[in-house]
């Protein structure tokens, strides 16, 4: 088998039993890899029944056929689980050199089932599986842990997946670590915990097969190549995402106190985030997740600080806290990563409860004396470690915002991005009166979040839309909505479903999403490869051998996006569940968007046209008989039979 | 010890190298036809990824190779076009004599084959320099 191992590895930690199946050949035709495969196992796995945290909970690791194998930045692996935060289908993203690893120890999928009564870690050395004795690493942070556990195994070669203190305290807004990396979304990182599971150690010594080198060697240096002519060549493997951080708060999305200021109103103010990579107080070191060579992730040195992370993409949102303090945001940031926190949720979580607390909903005697007002950086660091440890009012808060909401009684509207997150919060971003960021970020199929299917136009931050966009724009006839990111025009679904099927696409053959259209938007067209879902079927084909096609490759999007929604609706997540809150359907007060608000009636036609491009029933959201049939997914009907769900 | 003579995959500073690692699956690829396995690659990062820091480690072509010294059976002799050092599959034993003597690890012996490998230039266009768009090794002399 090409690309493929062919082997999922499934360790039982209630009985120690620990076993190997062959990775069928319908998951992998049907699926592919990676967040497919894994939402595919998860279906058959688990059920409305099935507690989040319950031994019967899956957690599911899957790489893909083209992890490790030279292909750029097919380093990311997926970790699949009922989320504790939400009851629906969780995922989590993650890069780093774990998931390579994986595959050369000989296994494209881990299912972790059962649970442990004491806790322990995982070491897998190519076939030689074993589950030991983790009580040296329990109450240890990530960092520590992986260091303690490279110790221990005597291989600094090594690598860790790991949750620090907050998964084991069943935060439901942990995630699970590898490195510098972390899976963060979804509370997954509380699934581990429930099992006792305190890391996953790996060393891998085999080969991956490559069914066509020739054809692949061409594609990677083609692809090598449109990297560096690319303009965004000039200044992300520089800045990363933190370039987009400027863009944000010219466009309003970037929040402010908590979204009750429009967002980037404080665009002044914001400016201590600004180029800190070319400043000369900081020095820099780029290191890469595992074959990328973009290498996005930093290292930052300075005299104050000493060597830490430094702070990538969304995670720059520290405003909604009304801080604005660069070396403060590294210090919280890090606190979170050796915590194995969600950097975005406790920003949310605490960002509410700041809100709360000058509201008078809460008060010092529910902070544990705490002045937890807008502005307050040692209340909000303090806070930080009471979520992870579950302490005081952070036992409160490690229930995320919308059920630290709901335990407070605060009203919803207080908690915005989780009113309409099926439980999760999309992390800091103020999508008021922007209508593809809105939807965007609505439908998503883990919950709210940006990163399933935000087009990069929707952030506003384009100063210039590129050609191949303004054609299309002027076909559909939307012209408009270039600068009038309000007006809710049908083709922003349009667009929407664009950039979704480029997110999952990259999902399933876990390759970084900056390597897509995003990392080429900024203004370089004459890409030799310029269309994503076809590079990706063509990185398929190189690799696997099969006959994988981009109609193929689309069709199989299509089967993992409808049936993680069919899980969702299983889970009885409908069409007012996917619907924002009262909040960002507000006027805009002030900002460059002041006075502008979504028209709620054309919102509804533009979810019924996203609705309509899938194949589901636009008034309810659920998937239509003939959609599931199409795509194969005749399972689905007879679930949704069985238990009552009207299909049409 | 370092070679004079010939031209050699250096690394360019310990800031550029970023650990992505793609050289050592090229260079795997190209020494076993259809395979990528970074453990049999003969370019290695070493890494302390805690301290952001990653050495590419590489045969140095030294004017004296102690492999070559090391090397009882006489497997090992040098291509005096490129500087490469050359091991006779015929002749090595395994013994791992040339290993020890290297005192920059960048010989080692191969799992399967059970012969000494070591980085061979792949005559004279090294792919691993190819494949680094950090330009954190180059080839020069």
């Amino acid at each position: 088998m090409f690309g493929w191992i062919g082997k999922i590895l499934r360790v039982d930690l209630s009985s120690g039993e620990i076993t190997t199946e062959p990775l069928a050949e319908d998951l992998r035709m049907g699926y592919i890899g990676g967040r497919g495969i894994n939402s595919k196992l998860l279906y058959d796995e688990t059920s409305t029944l099935t507690d989040p945290l319950g031994p019967e909970n899956r957690l599911i690791i899957g790489t893909s056929p083209l992890t490790g194998t030279l292909v750029p930045t097919a380093s990311r692996f997926t970790i699949t689980a009922k989320s504790p935060l939400t009851n629906i289908r969780g995922d989590a993203n993650s890069g780093g050199a774990f998931a390579p690893e994986v595959k050369y120890a000989g296994y494209d999928f881990i299912i972790i089932q059962g649970a442990s009564e004491k806790p322990v870690y995982i070491f897998i050395d190519d076939d030689n599986v074993q589950i030991r004795d983790a009580s040296f690493l329990w109450g240890k942070n990530t960092s520590e842990t992986d260091r303690s556990l490279k110790k221990q195994l005597g291989d600094s070669s090594i690598k860790v997946l790991a949750i620090g203190q907050a998964g084991e305290n069943l935060v439901k807004i942990a995630g699970i670590v590898t490195g510098i990396n972390i899976a963060a979304r979804c509370g997954l990182g509380a699934v581990m915990g429930s099992k006792r599971l305190k890391a996953i150690a790996v060393r891998g010594s085999g080969s991956i097969k490559i069914a066509d080198p020739g054809r692949l060697l061409s594609l990677v240096e083609s692809n090598l190549r449109d990297f560096k002519n690319a303009e965004a060549w000039s200044w992300y493997p520089k800045l990363g995402w933190t370039a987009g951080l400027k863009g944000m708060g010219q466009s309003g999305c970037a929040p402010v106190k908590n979204y009750l200021l429009s967002g980037g109103c404080d665009f002044e103010k914001r400016e201590c985030f600004f180029d800190v990579e070319t400043s000369p107080e900081y020095d820099f070191k780029d290191v890469a997740c595992y074959g990328c060579p973009l290498a996005c992730n930093k290292l930052l040195y300075s005299k104050q600080l000493g060597m830490k992370k430094a702070p990538v993409a969304g995670t720059g949102h520290m405003p909604i806290w009304e801080i604005y303090d660069y070396p403060y945001h590294v210090q919280i940031i890090d606190l979170c990563e050796a915590y194995g926190l969600d950097v975005y949720s406790v920003q949310l979580a605490v960002s509410a409860a700041m809100e709360w607390f000058e509201k008078g909903i809460i008060n010092t005697s529910d902070t544990d004396g705490l002045e937890l007002r807008f502005g307050n950086k040692d209340a909000a660091m303090a806070m930080v470690h009471k979520i992870a440890k579950r302490e005081g009012f952070g036992d409160t808060l490690a229930e995320g915002s919308i059920g630290a909401g709901k335990i407070i009684g605060a009203d919803p509207d207080t908690t915005p991005s989780c009113g309409y997150g099926k439980g999760m919060d999309h992390g800091p971003i103020d999508c008021t009166a922007m209508a593809a960021l809105t939807l965007a970020l609505s439908v998503a199929t883990r919950g709210a979040g940006h990163l399933h299917c935000t087009p990069p136009m929707a952030w506003g931050v384009v100063i210039e839309v590129p050609e191949k966009w303004l054609q299309r724009y002027r076909n559909a006839d939307a012209e408009d909505i270039i600068d009038k990111p309000w007006i809710c025009h049908p083709f922003v679904a349009e667009i929407v479903t664009y950039f979704e099927k480029i997110n999952t696409s990259s999902d399933i053959i876990e390759i970084c999403k900056n390597t897509t259209e995003y990392y080429y938007f900024y203004g370089y067209e004459q890409r030799e490869n310029p269309d994503d879902l076809q590079l990706h079927a063509e990185w398929l084909k190189a690799v696997t051998g099969i006959d994988i096609d981009r109609n193929y490759l689309e069709n199989v999007i299509e089967r993992v996006v409808t049936l993680e929604k069919a899980y969702n609706v299983l889970h009885g997540k409908l069409r007012g569940d996917d619907m924002p809150s009262r909040r960002f359907l507000k006027k805009r007060v002030g900002g460059n968007l002041d006075g502008k608000a979504l028209d709620k009636k054309e919102l509804s036609l533009l979810f019924d046209r996203y609705y309509e491009i899938h194949g589901w029933d636009a008034k309810t959201s659920i998937p239509e008989k003939k959609t599931l049939e199409k795509l194969g997914l005749g399972f689905v009907i007879e679930e949704f039979g069985r238990e009552k769900i009207p299909v049409v | 010890m370092k070679s004079m003579t010939y031209s050699g995959i250096k690394s360019t500073g310990l800031k550029s190298c970023t650990g992505c690692r793609m050289c050592e699956m090229v260079c795997s690829m190209a020494h076993d036809e259809g395979i990528i396995n970074p453990v049999r690659s003969l370019i290695k990062i070493c890494e302390d990824p805690g301290n952001g820091i990653y050495t590419p480690v590489v045969c140095h072509l030294c004017d004296c190779p102690a492999c070559l010294e090391a090397c009882g059976q006489e497997a090992i002799s040098r291509n005096h076009q490129t500087g490469a050092i050359i091991i006779s599959g015929k002749l090595c034993t395994g013994c791992g004599l040339c290993v020890d003597a290297c005192e920059f690890n960048a010989i080692a012996i191969h799992a399967e084959k059970n012969i000494a490998v070591t980085c061979d230039l792949c005559s004279g266009k090294p792919q691993c320099v190819k494949y680094c768009l950090q330009e954190a090794i180059i080839f020069s002399k």
